[in-house]
């Protein structure tokens, strides 16, 4: 799978001032999340639910600065993402947020224009993941980064 | 002194493009996470849902919008505002 299209990056300021992670793709990352957020909302509570990354590497780049670990919350409470590194977030998700989430995939992935969904965590201060096809260029994300 | 506007909606004089402002009507934002902040859209009469996002570092003024034309799943689009694109 190439990577070429797909990259995230964490800005601290990227949505009305506030936190974001901006998750850019193409239809083949989208159709891979889907599958991933799939299998962690269809897995029975207290089975051994698969985790999944997101960031540098296949499928999706980051340039070393930004990894986000996708597992199950077994407690099937709240939604969270938070940091646990300079450069590594942990987003645990409950099955109903994966179940939405994968819906919410679908129609990005439906969709014939450019456009982005905007994957929320129950606990408001999470930053929120925005997952991009076709708005912003993996250049200009990664000048971003310079700034 | 100025009103600062709520999260959300346009300063003054600000209106969606092609958009009648006396049909607008400023409700809740619909993402729950947003509507927790106060956040609120303007919302036109075919259901479309305006939310307008102010210059920062990475964009320039611009809307985002969801026409809700399809399920609950529709995805939100940027929309420039006037000739500057979304990106800086």
């Amino acid at each position: 799978m190439s990577t070429h299209n797909r990259f995230i990056a964490c800005f601290p300021s990227f949505y009305l001032g506030e936190a974001a992670l901006l998750l850019s793709v193409d239809n083949e990352a989208i159709e891979w999340l889907m599958s991933c957020f799939g299998q962690l909302s269809a897995a029975p509570l207290g089975t051994s639910r698969p985790r999944f990354l997101i960031g540098d590497g296949n499928p999706v780049e980051s340039d070393g600065r930004c990894l986000l670990v996708v597992q199950p919350d077994n407690q099937e409470g709240a939604t969270r993402l938070f940091r646990t590194a300079p450069n590594e977030f942990r987003w645990s998700v409950s099955q109903r947020s994966a179940h939405h989430f994968q819906a919410l995939l679908g129609g990005l992935l439906k969709s014939e224009t450019p456009g982005h969904q905007y994957l929320d965590s129950d606990d408001p201060l999470s930053p929120v993941v925005i997952v991009s096809r076709d708005e912003y260029g993996i250049d200009k994300i990664r000048s971003w980064l310079q700034l | 002194m100025p009103q600062i506007p709520l999260r959300g909606l346009p300063p003054p004089g600000v209106n969606p493009p092609g958009m009648n402002p006396d049909q607008l009507q400023a409700r809740a934002a619909s993402r729950p996470s947003e509507a927790a902040k106060g956040g609120q859209s303007l919302w036109d009469p075919s259901g479309g849902e305006w939310r307008y996002f102010g210059s920062d570092q990475f964009h320039n003024p611009h809307w985002d919008y969801n026409p809700w034309n399809r399920d609950p799943n529709t995805p939100w689009q940027n929309i420039p505002i006037g000739s500057l694109p979304v990106e800086k």
